[in-house]
């Protein structure tokens, strides 16, 4: 049997939506704004920085060993992230890399 | 992935440091829609990373970038040393600025094709829903003294990476497609008035628990006795239920879009809806607890990954050493535990226990749980969550990481976050023990029919409807 529902039926979606707002709201970074690359690795020090999550310091550690063993010019250093979001307000984290890093790696994300 | 995305841009723009941010290939969709990871140049190992062994992390640094084809370790050298193409990074989400109409109506058709409709538009939790005619709207909407239109609040939708807003017409759609009645329609509102998502957008097994206390419990025939937390009952089912199809139907929680946990959860069909025995407990009633009034009504909102059955009873040992042993293999990340047992439970702890108040018992578990400091530390998410507050040196948990591996600590560590309820039917003294947190609990009195304060003309406004009477 059919049941033909003769009432107008509503729909359930929200009254209104707003992108880009809330906390993981992010500035619109246009690619210009990206830090100038290096010319090479050779001889500059990278951080390899551990966010913490699902496994990232061992996968840092596996770059680590493969730039030791086939760019060992290139200085590795491991770093774990202060806090679980870093903020600009973490500026003793971001001043040592600044000071002491050329380049990051930072992960792995999840 | 955001917490990437965002150190990133930091050593990007403000240290002027080259930077190669990593994630899965689990997430190059998601990092797409991201309006921080689409504007920084994401790498991808294989998934997981997570578990695998030396040798596989090895192979994963010179093998393939699933996104790029090229190895891994070449398209770190190329990120950090080559101009960053524009048109490699991954940003297209559309800016989503809408303002719905709450009233769009789909036209009449057979139920058949409009339950189908319903699946297929994702609106639903995949059982039948009761289809929200205007009529049944229009009749929920006399369970509430709320304007139609007044907005109950916002909650975050990942995909956008913003918010949605939500009306009482809104909350009542969905209160009919869950199956409620008039009368339940304040507690699913204050419910949604706490703003909280039932399922979240994380790739892990989230679940949580709606705690209803006060008068309205038993007005609307709610169950804290027998099977309070089985599928027995309807106020309890479909209160719970309404709130997790607030996520499916406004956060468009469908796998790959919002929905990203691996395994999910059934706890989700209801989110272990019920109410506090407080007629059998022994002790003060959990929003008496938190400042309520005992003749306010309340629903309280918990929240957490894991929630599990105690198998038996205490009979070799004491409650208190059976407690302890359970929750000394489950790590909280903020020291939060929420234990329900039943009132014999309850009962045994303040005549023998001499535990005269939740307080008191509450205290004494935060004490008494212990666990080896590598157990703890060992727990992925312990170590992902809890470490940088070590590293910062907030206390007690930078004391906890210089503790030798075999030393016990007490992670539950603080009596106000380990919650007590009590529910159950005193068939048998059992419990059921979980990490989650309390979120804190909204007054459910603002939402019903006739106000508290205001007078009621007839004397039946928001009590339900009488049994009816046959011959």
């Amino acid at each position: 049997m059919t049941i033909q529902l003769l009432d107008n039926v509503i729909n359930p979606e929200p009254v209104g939506a707003t992108s880009n707002k809330g906390v993981f709201a992010g500035p619109e970074v246009p690619a210009q704004s990206l830090a100038p690359r290096l010319d090479t690795l050779e001889g500059k020090t990278v951080y390899l920085i551990d966010i913490g999550y699902g496994g990232s310091y061992k996968f840092m550690q596996a770059i680590q060993r493969w730039l030791g063993k086939n760019m060992p010019s290139v200085k590795t250093v491991r770093k774990r992230t202060p806090s679980t979001f870093l903020s600009e307000r973490e500026t003793a984290f971001f001043e040592e890399i600044k000071a002491g890093g050329d380049a990051a790696v930072i992960g792995v994300g999840g | 992935m955001s917490a990437v995305a965002g150190a990133s841009i930091i050593l990007e723009q403000k240290y002027g440091i080259p930077t190669a941010p990593f994630t899965t290939d689990a997430f190059i969709e998601v990092t797409a829609n991201d309006r921080k990871a689409g504007y920084v140049p994401f790498l991808f190992t294989p998934h997981p990373v997570i578990g695998m062994s030396d040798e596989a992390l090895d192979g994963y640094v010179v093998g393939e970038n699933p996104d790029s084809g090229n190895p891994v370790i070449q398209d770190i050298i190329e990120n950090l040393t080559k101009p960053v193409d524009p048109a490699k990074l991954k940003f297209k989400a559309a800016m989503v600025e809408s303002k719905g109409d709450s009233g769009s109506f789909l036209e009449p058709d057979t139920e058949e094709n409009l339950q189908q409709l319903f699946y297929d538009k994702g609106w639903t939790d995949g059982l039948p829903i009761v289809l929200p005619t205007e009529e049944r709207v229009n009749k929920m909407l006399t369970g509430t003294c709320a304007d139609p239109d007044e907005i109950v609040g916002e909650m975050m939708r990942f995909d956008i990476r913003g918010m949605v807003q939500y009306s009482v017409q809104n909350v009542a759609v969905l209160a009919v497609m869950a199956g409620a009645k008039p009368e339940y329609l304040p507690v699913i509102l204050a419910t949604a008035a706490h703003k909280l998502d039932a399922i979240q957008s994380s790739t892990s097994n989230w679940s949580a628990m709606l705690l209803v206390n006060g008068p309205i419990r038993n007005e609307i025939g709610m169950n804290s006795g027998i099977g309070a937390l089985s599928p027995v009952n309807m106020a309890n089912s479909v209160i719970g239920r309404a709130w997790s199809l607030m996520s499916t139907c406004w956060l468009d929680m469908r796998p790959r879009r919002n929905m990203w946990s691996s395994l999910g959860s059934s706890l989700n069909y209801n989110n272990n809806c019920c109410s506090e025995n407080e007629e059998a407990s022994p002790w003060e009633p959990f929003h008496v607890q938190h400042g309520f009034h005992k003749d306010e009504s309340t629903v309280s909102i918990f929240r957490g990954w894991v929630f599990v059955n105690s198998a038996g009873t205490a009979s070799r040992r004491t409650i208190g050493e059976e407690m302890c042993l359970n929750l000394s293999f489950i790590p909280p990340t903020n020291a939060s535990a929420t234990i329900v047992m039943d009132p014999l439970i309850a009962k045994m702890l303040k005549n023998e226990g001499g535990f005269e108040t939740k307080q008191k018992y509450s205290r004494w578990l935060s004490m008494n749980i212990k666990m080896p400091a590598d157990r703890y530390w060992g727990f992925d998410h312990v170590d992902w969550l809890v470490s940088p507050l070590a590293i910062q040196g907030i206390e007690p948990y930078a004391t906890f990481q210089k503790a030798k591996p075999d030393e016990l600590i007490t992670p539950y560590h603080d009596p106000e976050k380990i919650n007590l309820v009590v529910v159950g039917g005193e068939t048998n003294p059992l419990w059921k023990y979980s990490e989650y947190g309390y979120q804190g609990s909204e007054s459910i009195d603002k939402w019903r029919a006739t106000p508290a304060g205001v007078e009621c003309k007839d004397g039946e406004c928001g009590l339900p409807d009488p049994p009816v009477e046959y011959d």
